[in-house]
């Protein structure tokens, strides 16, 4: 391969562009990452971010290289012991990728928690890996405030876990899987009436007809639908409407001379459509209430802007979206099915050139210049009726300890399995109970060469006083202190029940081991969520993610 | 109290926590002591494929202890692989994947020994797959998982019995991702479910009919594939040279035709990353799946090598476009497969079948591209380049019925580019 094509920078991202497209690459190329320590944990992350071409990542970390470092941490050698583990990293992680751009910084996040975190406001996104409670909370407060996505990661032992922590997400793109078609069977617009009225056939051959593309036969199935109705805007709304059609097309299909069969694939493609192509066109529950918080808001973030713009267009457009403008494939001659793939292509076109001549009127009233390109608003446009918006929740580990505690209070675990398998939500409650076990002790249980039997049962006083703090709280208003101790403990015995010796002395068993197949695990997940987070594309975890590697099972939360 | 924690200074320190300890979720032969990682240390691994998933499967095992590994690849490293296989640099280009791989990951992990086989799986026979407790695939080949699986099938004896002698089973862990999607699996062969026992499970491959692209294209991929099956075998270009997807001045001489004729269509679409796209069948992939996959891969071989914790039964699906989602599955073993069965089955057809019928259902059982059908007498169906003149009886034959060409008890012997082993059918009419 000549050098020319080889070294493209294009060509590098070639795989992945394949998938978020020119505009996901150019966004990711303008994010910059921040991650608190350099664990394996935090380069794993950082590896497929480097890989996938961010602008620029800043390492803070104050630790220095050990003997275990080098048998979990892939981006340190024999010869970086004793070294700044920051700077080790860094320039290991900076070989991956030469147009990304790296710095490190040995202060410990716990001093860079004391200083102004406020100057962390230039990154796109900040991670905490394995870092302590304490210093999470630090950094979640003030970004959460400055609108900067905080993604928190733990590895511990076999349990991964995830917390997100962002005020507010907008999605442009979510990639949908099978997202429902938008043929206007309802609503057919100008251009393509016409195709509809010139069609007739009962004027076709065999040939012709068993070459026209089913949203064709869609149509005239609904002219003799609306006929039997005797009304000209009956659509079916119900299984057995839908059935009908299925009727008035099978009515539609004829024999040739020659075979005599009926068999022909546009008219089973049809029939399979009809299922999903006649549902009205309409604007879901989601995408409406965003397009009403799009009108009482000031914001003159991009999405926000383009949103003001779909609600004035779909306010003068019969409440119909942009059409998003591609036409499912389907058993056709060329010459009609392009015909039909070209109007729906151009109206898209037009929608689009509407919404952004409504948002060139939206950043005048808000005082910014032309912010959104036609490129952007026509790919929004195209997926209008899947926007989306996330409303994030601030960090905040006791109120979040008390959700634990009450999804683990909900479990029914049978007698039988309660030793085989551990749920989530205990996971992350142990996990709590051990961030406590660490802030009042001063490690981590099962470390130190105390006995594990020992820190088991000192793991399992801290869980039964989290239990406790969450349950307390939520009893207060019992007036008789007897009745509320008695009560309280009523409450407490069965959660604790729930969370088994077993688990608890798992948690000690790992002492702190940072397995590097467990780090490598969650900083895949994480570096994804970012790439979400970076490209407004995709859905990101809401909020909280949590690994059992015993099961390789998985659980989102929201809390 | 002051303790001292004995594994303070180790360098292993992370993964002797689970060895040494013991856990209500442990294997249940598991005991707790230092032999575990010892044993996980002295244990020889062979990873197939140093791609996306290799590259991190090597640095996951040889992070995991293990200190004997052997890596197979016959790929050269391209740019486009710069993305996600993070073991390769811009000046690594055209090099052995197998061999930079292994280089690197020897370098920079000290102990470890890693050895390059810049080979086709094929290449290597039953003496060099039987040396491994345990093999982990990286591969993005149906075609491949299918041999390797067949090859560890076969490795599997028998005592007299008739169960599995178990010292010759080697497990063998597979990863397949696409795009956010991904999947792994464990298999312990002829004892649980087997690549061919589940081969429902990868789609067969979607090809344009040729009608449709030579008389009613509609789409921009029906154009190109057009430039590729009709125009490039028809003029020769290139000297008469056979189409290479990896040359540039090929893709061109694609993307300039298959733009003339979406123009002469009327298609929008035609572009070169999507020539190159259908020209190579390019799967899209991303570092962050590749990791996810390989490390639930390695980690399945830690806890084989070790017994810390239960293997997962069997399967495992994960996608990370909406959330994040895992799912695990227990796929049963077919009984009826062919792999598992030593490649010899009973069939039972009606007396009505065609040899045409029986080749269809052959083709969609087992995900057969071209096979070759024969008896011990002769060749029933063969389509093949090398062997022109059997192409005109192969077609006649098509038409004729089964039990005029075979009697009751008769094996017909089925090969295909896609199985390890050809599959011995024992006629059964019905």
């Amino acid at each position: 391969m000549p050098p020319s094509a080889s070294f493209d920078p294009s060509y590098r991202y070639d795989r992945q562009v394949r998938l978020w497209g020119e505009e996901g690459q150019a966004s990711i190329g303008t994010t910059s990452a921040c991650v608190l320590g350099s664990d394996s944990l935090a380069t794993e992350t950082l590896k497929s971010l480097v890989l996938a071409g961010v602008h620029s990542f800043f390492v803070v970390d104050d630790a220095r290289v050990e003997h275990a470092d080098l048998g979990q941490n892939f981006f340190l050698q024999s010869d970086d012991i004793g070294r700044s583990r920051a700077e080790a990293t860094l320039e290991k992680l900076t070989e991956l990728n030469p147009s990304v751009s790296g710095r490190a910084s040995c202060q410990s996040p716990t001093a860079l928690a004391q200083e102004d975190v406020e100057k962390l406001a230039t990154f796109s996104v900040v991670v905490s890996a394995n870092q302590s409670e304490s210093i999470d909370t630090k950094f979640a407060e003030v970004l959460y405030n400055i609108r900067v996505p905080f993604v928190c990661i733990k590895s511990y032992g076999l349990i991964g876990t995830m917390r997100i922590c962002i005020k507010e997400h907008t999605i442009a793109n979510s990639h949908e899987e099978n997202p429902r078609p938008d043929l206007r069977l309802d609503a057919p617009f100008k251009t393509l009436s016409e195709i509809i009225n010139e069609t007739d056939l009962n004027e076709m051959t065999v040939e012709q007809l068993r070459h026209t593309p089913y949203i064709l036969l869609h149509f005239k199935a609904l002219d003799v639908f609306r006929k039997h109705r005797n009304n000209e805007n009956a659509f079916p709304e119900t299984t057995n409407d839908r059935k009908e059609i299925q009727q008035i097309l099978q009515s539609f299909r004829r024999s040739t001379e020659h075979s005599g069969t009926k068999d022909s694939e546009n008219f089973d493609e049809a029939k399979a459509a009809v299922m999903r192509a006649f549902q009205k066109t309409t604007i879901g529950a989601s995408v409406q209430s965003i397009l009403s918080a799009a009108e009482s808001s000031d914001s003159t973030q991009p999405f926000w802007l383009i949103c003001e713009a779909l609600r004035r267009f779909v306010k003068f457009n019969n409440g119909l979206l942009p059409l998003r403008g591609t036409l499912p494939d389907m058993t056709s001659d060329s010459n009609r099915y392009t015909r039909l793939a070209s109007v729906f292509h151009e109206k898209a076109l037009l929608d689009a050139q509407e919404v952004l001549r409504l948002t060139r009127e939206v950043e005048k009233e808000r005082g910014v210049g032309d912010v959104i390109s036609d490129d952007v608003c026509y790919r929004f446009c195209k997926n209008a009726d899947r926007i989306r918006v996330q409303h994030g929740a601030l960090l905040d580990y006791t109120r979040e300890t008390k959700e634990c505690v009450r999804k683990v209070k909900e479990m029914s675990i049978e007698e039988q399995s309660r030793e085989e398998k551990v749920d989530s939500a205990t996971w992350l409650l142990l996990m709590r109970a051990v961030g406590r076990f660490r802030k009042e002790k001063g490690r981590f249980p099962g470390t130190n060469g105390v006995p594990v039997s020992i820190d088991a049962q000192d793991l399992k006083k801290r869980v039964e006083v989290l239990i406790r703090e969450s349950v307390q709280v939520s009893s207060r208003f019992t007036d008789s202190p007897i009745s509320l101790i008695f009560q309280e403990e009523e409450e407490i015995k069965p959660i604790l029940h729930n969370v088994t010796d077993s688990a608890i002395a798992e948690m000690c068993r790992f002492g702190a081991a940072e397995l590097h197949v467990i780090s490598s695990y969650v900083g895949g997940i994480a570096s994804q969520e970012i790439i979400k987070l970076a490209t407004n594309q995709y859905v990101p975890i809401d909020n909280t993610f949590v690994f059992d590697g015993h099961s390789q099972e998985s659980s989102t939360f929201k809390l | 109290m002051v303790s001292v924690d004995p594994l303070a200074s180790e360098r292993w320190r992370s993964i002797r926590r689970l060895t040494d300890r013991d856990s209500a979720y442990k294997v249940p032969w598991f005991t707790p002591g230092p032999e575990n990682f010892e044993s996980l240390q002295n244990s020889k691994v062979l990873v197939i494929g140093a791609g996306g998933l290799g590259c991190e499967l090597l640095k996951n095992l040889a992070l995991s202890g293990f200190r004997t590994i052997d890596v197979i690849d016959m790929d050269t490293i391209d740019v486009s692989n710069l993305n996600r296989q993070f073991l390769f640099r811009e000046s690594d280009v055209g090099k052995s994947k197998a061999e930079v791989a292994a280089a690197f990951v020897q370098q920079r992990v000290s102990g470890c020994n890693v050895t390059p086989h810049n080979c086709r799986i094929e290449d290597k026979g039953p003496d060099f797959y039987r040396r491994f407790s345990m093999i982990i695939c990286g591969l993005d080949s149906i075609p491949a998982r299918r041999w390797i699986n067949g090859m560890l099938c076969d490795l599997v004896l028998e005592n007299p019995d008739g169960t599995p002698d178990f010292s010759t089973i080697i497990p063998m862990i597979d990863g397949g991702t696409e795009g956010f999607k991904g999947n792994a699996r464990v298999i312990y062969p002829k004892m649980s479910a087997c690549i061919d026992c589940t081969i429902d499970l990868y789609p067969p491959q979607v090809n344009f009919p040729l009608c449709t692209i030579a008389h009613t294209p509609r789409l921009p991929e029906h154009c190109i594939e057009y430039i590729k099956v009709v125009v490039w075998p028809e003029e020769k270009p290139f000297n008469g040279a056979s189409l290479d997807a990896d040359d540039p001045s090929h893709v061109d001489w694609v993307l300039e035709r298959a733009l003339h004729r979406a123009e002469k269509y009327n298609i929008r679409g035609v572009d070169r990353r999507l020539t190159s796209g259908v020209l190579k069948r390019i799967i899209p992939a991303v570092a962050s799946t590749n990791a996810v996959i390989a490390a639930s891969c390695a980690l399945e071989a830690l806890k084989l090598a070790t017994n810390i914790a239960k293997p997962i039964d069997n399967y495992l699906n994960f996608t990370q476009i909406h959330g994040a989602y895992t799912s695990v599955v227990s796929m049963s073993k077919d009984e009826n497969c062919h792999v598992c069965n030593g490649g010899r089955l009973p069939i039972e057809v009606s007396s009505t079948y065609t040899l045409e019928s029986l080749i269809n259902r052959l083709v969609d059982r087992y995900h057969l591209k071209n096979p070759t059908l024969e008896t011990a007498h002769r060749k029933l169906y063969c389509i093949s380049l090398l062997l022109p003149q059997l192409e005109e009886e192969s077609k006649t034959n098509l038409n004729l019925f089964l039990k005029d060409m075979v009697t009751d008890g008769d094996e017909i012997l089925v090969s295909d580019e896609v199985l390890a082993r050809a599959i011995t059918l024992r006629i059964q009419f019905v």
